[in-house]
């Protein structure tokens, strides 16, 4: 039992890891813009494409050599971080900074528009004829990432909880990028500048800060941690879709909500708290509930705490 | 004595580290013209918002007509929350209990075409309670433990069904096979998990319900609703309705209150079509029930039912409903009120224009009148001279005055210190969210702590 | 012509008249089988447009006019199909038939609306957009997953047809030129046109008369400001919840309809997220906000997807030459990036739809004039 306990906590870990880097581009935006990105999620998932791309430009496999696949891996990080960031700002430069006046309903009605574009983009990338795409053939059917880590036991052959260096590698660059970004938010010119800018877009303007500048950057820091957390995601699950932004995606905003929508560290926590009750929900209620357990939970916090676990309740100006 | 109008004890309004207001009394006389002055950033609108309900005071106490603005804790309140405890309760009992599986021991276990009501019953009794029960698949009847994990006997008639369940009973009652042991434990953690997962649904649901209504307790509505009205420095009308729809926004909830009073019998007649639903549906089941062989007549029944029961909705409908003749008729009575009221303010030359294309002084003017639509007891407003002009600002202190001639009390901010003196009855003073001073207009003129906030205190001397 | 238009009451009555009598001379029809070889049926075609606009109508209640962003609406058309089919399918003893399910689907979608709405209407806008999406989801996987109830991935069939009196049965199988010959089903088609029509109309005069109540000014009043309008006396809550309750019954009314016109509640994937856009897609192209823009958008997409996209298709397997099974070879698979560019370029262009009510219209316009 200890040990079922135990595995749980670590799938939640790093599945909550994963929640939260999504949650973080969810959360930037809004806590500046006060509008719900809903193509995030398949920007997401178009990295993951890149990323299977490479490996298969590449030809990574398991039996690569291991300086290949360090290589490698560094390599579809980085392209797939810029390319989530790149794709993430062009979005809002040529789709939503138009509409930045327009009533409130307008950006995020062509978010839903952007999001289904990106997600048809995906199915047609999925036939491409590649060898890693099966060909091309099926073009909405999931596509096998390569295994690139060793499936090891780090815990040892004989222990009950199974513990591999692609859980270590989750849990690690993940922490390490949600600290590279807090350091950011919080020392940086550019980082006071953000946080600025979501107190009070207005006054930020009037002390000389670039709005547009922030929103820009905003834009690009969600969009490559995205890009990251997609190669992460297709390491550990080992399968990449066309929905899979959708799916994340819908999780991933639950969290940021849970956490307190705008609320940097809260998406952290909404991402862990999310992972976590999915992993033990999926244990002991049975993985077909899922989602309805954590719909479940979503209208529980937002009933108790209407803002969020952290979120501070929006105070409106009259 | 009796209480004044608005009573206003020790009101503290912070935001964060902010204190926006710090234990400010304030007392309003019915009848009165009082006023509340004070430098920009004093906290005058956020009283005014604390009072209105938009902000929660973070303490102190609003009190119209020795009442508290807050929504009493009354005893039925804990009936509602229990009555949603309930239904929550209900949804993580069948959850636990798994309403697939009770579906197909209820449903499915018998003929569709030779179904009996009360053997269902019978079979959901046993299904919630986890005993053995039988089920009809490919004309057998199987005797099964609740969860269909153990199955007792396989027989061909529901006679033989009978005894065999009533044997399973037995052996469970007393196992003596470790199968039977550990069937009776599984039903035993079942009902355990049920029973948690009820009283669990039942506790979250009352504690969600009184989340809920704490956090409404006093709201921007509850306050209109008690009869306080404000109007917004900012002004903030309904932009692209007319000016007389603007007023007819307003007075809805007295609207609402009369359709009330002159309808007794609402529920009746709300209740009727449900009651008439029920009755399609048991007749169309008594029907099915009697004949089995005349499915031809069933149709009939039904439609005819079902015509009788579209009649009484649209009855009800036309009755009663926001389109009815009856609203008609208040309509008519609420727009010639409205009507009435804007001639009142000076605007009723205006009635079809779109509220946005008013200029700013009629816009003030509008924004009371909506206001005073709502037929409030207690009127609030919010620097009404600013952006007027000096002739203006006269007809303004008339209009002000003839408000309280109407019977309605009007507690102002204002800015404009020849509205202020010329038409107030009390003044209050507040500077950096604290009461300095309060009295006659008189008595503030000479307050030398009032001439101090406004002209600062002289470094020199 | 517009004075004679103005005297039966304007182009509603002048459309109602022309699709009340098309059904029994359909001369478009007649005219296309007669230049092309191939029947068409526009009357099927339509009782399909007809049930999708009573859901955008629906949708239309709760976010045009109440302005709640709702992006689950299928949810609560899968419930008044899934309802449908229960009562209705031989395998279980309720069997109430078509008239008993077209009263029971409503009020099984407006207790999930009000379910759903009770709880969360209170909430920030935006959140609502999330509960609805994660409500939608979660009904497709109930559904689903209650195999013994809903027969799951297969749905529950054959939902029966609507009972009839048969001279109004056999009333119906006729033409201009008398019965029509052969198909016997012709009676139950007609009869769906026909109550979907009635329907319908009956919806829009009742949603067109409760614009004007004040409920409707209501409506406007939240949408514009909602902390002013609660100033007045007016309860955002308990409004949001009777459009979101009302939504809901509307949208499970159009489920009872979709169900029977299938004969099948379908497998619960169809009622999925990309669904509920769809649905929305329809009230953005045509004009959020306006019924008549609402009937224009479920016309215009169901349109597309039935008769331009198999069009295009076509076109680009002869471009191709002969038959390619890739992926982009098939227009039905472009249909997303249609409906994901339409979203994007009509909010850009003309935020306020083709058709919208000139009150929305003024609405988003002021917001572009401050802004300027």
């Amino acid at each position: 039992m200890l040990d079922t306990v135990l595995q749980q906590l670590l799938i939640g870990l790093t599945n909550g890891m994963v929640f939260a880097l999504v949650a973080l581009g969810y959360t930037m935006v809004y806590g500046i813009l006060e509008f719900i990105n809903f193509a995030h999620g398949d920007v997401f998932m178009l990295s993951a494409f890149v990323a299977l791309t490479l490996c298969g430009a590449l030809g990574l496999t398991e039996q690569s050599s291991a300086g290949a696949l360090i290589g490698g891996l560094l390599l579809c990080i980085a392209a797939s971080s810029v390319f989530g960031g790149l794709l993430n700002l062009a979005i809002d430069r040529v789709v939503y900074k138009p509409l930045r006046k327009a009533p409130k309903l307008a950006p995020l009605v062509s978010a839903i528009g952007v999001s289904f574009i990106l997600q048809n983009v995906g199915l047609f990338w999925g036939g491409m004829s590649m060898k890693v795409f099966g060909g091309g053939g099926q073009a909405a059917a999931p596509k096998a990432f390569p295994n690139l880590l060793p499936a090891t036991n780090l815990l040892g052959a004989t222990s009950h909880v199974t513990l591999q260096p692609k859980d270590v590698l989750v849990i690690g660059a993940s922490l390490f990028v949600m600290v590279g970004l807090y350091g950011i938010v919080q020392f940086t010119k550019l980082g006071k500048a953000m946080r600025a800018t979501a107190q009070d877009p207005s006054a930020a303007r009037l002390m000389g800060i670039d709005v547009d500048q922030v929103v820009a950057a905003t834009f690009l820091i969600g969009g490559a941690l995205a890009g990251f957390a997609s190669v992460i995601y297709s390491l550990y699950i080992n399968t990449v879709h066309y929905q899979m932004g959708y799916q994340n995606g819908l999780y991933a905003f639950t969290a940021a909500v849970v956490g307190g929508i705008g609320n940097i560290p809260g998406a952290v926590l909404g991402g862990l708290l999310l992972g976590l009750v999915r992993a033990f929900s999926d244990q002991f209620i049975g993985a077909q509930w899922q989602p309805a357990v954590l719909f479940g939970i979503l209208i529980v916090i937002l009933v108790f705490r209407p803002a969020g676990l952290l979120g501070s309740t929006a105070r409106e100006k009259v | 004595m009796t209480a004044p109008l608005l009573q206003v004890d020790k009101l503290t309004l912070r935001f964060g580290g902010l204190t926006a207001v710090s234990e400010v009394d304030l007392r309003v006389e019915e009848g009165q013209i009082a006023a509340v002055i004070g430098p920009n950033g004093a906290g005058k609108t956020s009283l005014f918002n604390a009072i209105t309900g938009i902000y929660e005071p973070t303490s102190g106490e609003v009190r119209l007509d020795g009442q508290d603005l807050q929504e009493p804790m009354l005893p039925r309140l804990l009936l509602r929350w229990a009555l949603v405890g309930l239904g929550v309760g209900l949804i993580g009992l069948m959850t636990a209990a798994n309403v697939d599986s009770l579906w197909a021991a209820v449903v499915k276990a018998q003929d569709p075409n030779d179904f009996s009501v009360a053997h269902a019953l019978h079979d959901a009794g046993a299904y919630m309670a986890a005993q053995p029960r039988v089920d009809l698949r490919m004309a057998k009847y199987f005797v099964t433990s609740f969860d269909g994990q153990t199955t007792f006997a396989v027989v061909k008639t529901p006679e033989l069904a009978a005894t065999a369940l009533a044997d399973a009973q037995k052996r469970l009652e007393n196992p003596q096979s470790d199968d039977d042991r550990a069937t009776a434990g599984r039903a035993l953690a079942a009902l355990r998990v049920r029973a948690g997962a009820f009283l669990a649904g039942l506790l979250l649901g009352f504690l969600a319900a009184r989340a809920v209504w704490q956090r409404t307790r006093r709201t921007p509505t509850s306050v209109a609703l008690r009869g306080v009205a404000r109007t917004f420095q900012n002004i903030r009308l309904f932009h692209n309705m007319t000016v007389v729809e603007n007023v007819l926004v307003a007075s809805d909830r007295h609207l609402r209150a009369q359709a009330k009073l002159s309808d007794p019998g609402r529920l009746t007649a709300f209740l009727a079509p449900g009651g008439l639903l029920a009755l399609t549906v048991a007749l169309a089941f008594a029907v099915r029930k009697a004949a089995p062989d005349a499915a031809e007549a069933l149709p009939d029944v039904v439609l005819g039912a079902l015509l009788l029961g579209l009649l009484a909705w649209l009855v009800v409908i036309v009755r009663r409903g926001a389109f009815s003749s009856a609203s008609l008729d208040q309509e008519r009575v609420a727009r010639s009120d409205a009507i009435e009221l804007l001639k009142f303010v000076g605007l009723e030359h205006r009635l079809r224009d779109l509220a946005r294309n008013l200029p700013y002084g009629e816009q003030r003017r509008l924004e009371i009148a909506r206001a005073l639509a709502t037929r409030p007891r207690l009127l609030l407003l919010d620097e009404p001279a600013a952006g007027m002009n000096p002739s203006e600002t006269v007809s303004l202190m008339h209009l002000i005055r003839a408000i309280r001639d109407r019977g309605m009390t009007v507690l102002l901010i204002e800015h404009h210190m020849r509205v202020v003196m010329g038409i107030s009855d009390r003044i209050t003073v507040l500077v950096h969210g604290k009461r300095i001073a309060e009295g006659t207009p008189d008595e503030i003129r000479q307050n030398p702590a009032v001439i101090e906030a406004y002209l600062g205190v002289d470094e020199e001397q | 012509m517009a004075a004679l238009l103005k005297k039966i009451g304007g182009l509603p009555v002048l459309a109602l008249v022309l699709l009340a009598v098309y059904p029994f001379a359909p001369v478009l029809d007649w005219g296309l089988e007669a230049a092309t070889g191939q029947a068409l049926h526009i009357d099927r075609q339509l009782v399909n447009i007809f049930i999708f606009s009573l859901l955008a109508l629906a949708l239309n209640l709760q976010v045009g006019q109440a302005g709640l962003l709702q992006l689950g609406i299928a949810a609560f058309f899968a419930i008044g199909a899934f309802t449908t089919g229960v009562l209705t399918v031989e395998k279980y003893p309720f069997q109430i038939g078509f008239w008993g399910a077209l009263l029971v689907a409503p009020l099984a979608g407006a207790l999930g609306g009000f379910l759903l709405g009770a709880p969360t209407l209170r909430l920030r806008g935006d959140y609502l957009a999330i509960v609805t999406l994660g409500f939608g989801e979660v009904m497709r996987i109930v559904l689903l997953n209650l195999e013994n109830i809903t027969d799951g991935p297969r749905g529950l069939n054959p939902v029966p047809p609507p009972w009839l009196p048969t001279p109004i049965r056999d009333g119906l199988s006729t033409n201009v030129f008398g019965a029509v010959a052969g198909d016997a089903s012709v009676g139950t088609l007609r009869a769906m046109y026909f109550l979907a029509l009635i329907v319908l109309a009956a919806t829009v005069v009742c949603l067109n008369l409760l614009e004007k109540s004040r409920i409707g000014r209501a409506f406007v009043a939240l949408r514009e400001d909602e902390l002013a309008a609660s100033c007045m006396g007016i309860e955002p809550a308990r409004i949001k919840l009777a459009a979101f309750t009302g939504g809901a019954a509307l949208a499970g009314l159009a489920g009872c309809f979709y169900a029977t016109n299938l004969t099948t509640t379908a497998e619960p994937n169809t009622y999925d997220f990309n669904y509920s856009i769809m649905v929305l897609c329809c009230l953005i192209i045509g004009g959020l906000g306006s019924l008549r823009g609402a009937l224009l958008g479920a016309g215009l997409l169901l349109g597309f997807d039935n008769v331009i996209s198999p069009l295009l298709t076509r076109l680009l397997q002869t471009a191709l030459g002969g038959e390619s099974t890739h992926v982009m070879a098939s227009f039905s698979n472009w249909r997303w990036i249609v409906f994901g560019t339409a979203l994007v370029v009509m909010m850009r262009l003309r935020p306020e739809g083709l058709w919208p009510s000139s009150r929305v219209a003024e609405e988003l316009h002021e917001t572009q004039e401050e802004s300027a």
